[in-house]
């Protein structure tokens, strides 16, 4: 089976206009850089038309034929540096609704900001009981660190009921602070409460090193390969996950996406297309790619590769 | 407006090598994989479907579109005209 372990909904409601707008104006600019006077407004209007998947249909259909069994759907709170950005509480119902909709589907990965004030954990807590979110998001760009003092209480309950931290790394949405991407900076954290699991968003495909030292030598500190169909590799993607999944850190990696970043140029099925035993898998113990592609994820939200199967739990 | 298909292939054809900058030994024809023969990256993919919408004046559907290793001219050019 398949999980995978990091997607996004593909709905202006989830990510902020005004972001997309910024990756379509970067997209633009480097095609004018190779000489392609491509117009704006198109590649705009197409990006936009790609983020009409508000109820997770189309990630399901492409689910269905990639032959994902289950998805994190990850929810980042942009509700402190956006004011497109939904309220906490009702991205909380646009992805529970989505859960309904699709049963057996998705694990939800619902995201906090520390500037949530005193009610934040609470209701945090709440929306995890409520609707059965798996795990916790950050988005450490939008302003914080993920060793940020404000958040202790979060991965306090994150500690009382096992719920693991899945925390964006690298470079995100334009608008954003960069400087708060480095993987270290979640080291504090990860040391002040060793029964949490961090999973460290992207990191096997930005800051490779760094992430890959922290999951060496931290037991709680994972990686995710999201993002790695439009990673920069002069010699591919596939080459690149290889090598990382031939180190010593195979038992931390999670197998993942970030769908739909590069849906304008790929879809699940292709990407998943390569990962055979003469290309991705080259090399790589069955054993190993099982824990990659779905056990260790699995284990991480507390469900067992049994009870994974399409319609079987929310 | 009207679009002359045999022209339009042949110039799509022509618009893939000239990405290429003619450096590319894989043969190029409606139906050659234009993904998995590394003909067009990610960068390249988007900068044809923005040449297809502009010379067919129709918009491109990603959201009903599958891109995939066995994207080719013809496919691209029949999905962007709804046949």
């Amino acid at each position: 089976m398949i999980v995978d372990s990091h997607v996004v909904l593909a709905s202006d409601r989830v990510i902020p206009r005004e972001y997309l707008e910024e990756q379509a104006t970067n997209m633009h600019h480097r095609l004018r850089a190779h000489g392609r006077d491509v117009g704006l407004g198109p590649v705009t209007d197409r990006l936009l038309a790609l983020h009409s998947d508000h109820d997770g249909d189309r990630l399901v259909a492409e689910m269905d034929s990639a032959g994902v069994s289950l998805a994190f759907l990850v929810a980042a709170d942009f509700s402190h540096v956006s004011p497109r950005a939904l309220p906490p509480a009702e991205l909380a119902r646009l992805h529970a609704a989505v859960c309904r909709r699709h049963p057996g589907r998705f694990r939800v990965f619902w995201g906090v900001d520390p500037r949530a004030g005193p009610d934040g954990p609470a209701l945090f807590e709440r929306h995890v009981t409520d609707h059965g979110f798996a795990g916790m998001k950050l988005y450490p760009p939008a302003g914080y660190s993920p060793s940020d003092r404000r958040l202790y209480p979060y991965y306090e309950i994150c500690a009382a009921r096992g719920l693991p931290v899945l925390t964006h790394t690298g470079p995100g949405w334009a608008p954003l602070d960069f400087t708060l991407g480095p993987p270290l900076l979640v080291d504090q954290a990860a040391r002040d409460f060793p029964g949490v699991d961090f999973v460290l968003g992207h990191g096997g495909v930005t800051h490779v090193e760094e992430a890959s030292y922290l999951c060496a030598h931290r037991p709680n500190v994972y990686l995710d390969v999201s993002q790695f169909p439009a990673m920069l590799a002069a010699e591919g993607w596939a080459e690149h996950l290889n090598r990382l999944f031939r180190s010593g850190i195979s038992h931390k990696i999670l197998f993942g996406t970030c769908w739909p970043s590069f849906r304008m140029s790929t879809s699940l099925p292709a990407v998943l297309s390569a990962f055979t035993p003469d290309a991705v898998f080259a090399g790589v113990r069955p054993s190993v790619q099982k824990m990659i592609m779905a056990t260790t994820a699995l284990r991480l939200v507390g469900d067992s590769v049994a009870a994974v199967t399409p319609g079987g739990h929310q | 407006m009207t679009v002359d298909t045999e022209a339009l292939h042949a110039e799509l054809i022509e618009w893939v090598r000239s990405w290429n900058e003619d450096e590319s030994t894989a043969e190029v024809d409606l139906d050659t994989p234009l993904l998995a023969n590394g003909l067009l990256d990610s960068m390249g993919m988007v900068a044809f479907v923005s040449h297809l919408e502009e010379r067919t004046g129709k918009p491109f559907d990603f959201s009903t579109y599958m891109p995939g290793p066995t994207a080719s001219i013809r496919t691209l050019l029949d999905h962007c005209l709804g046949r």
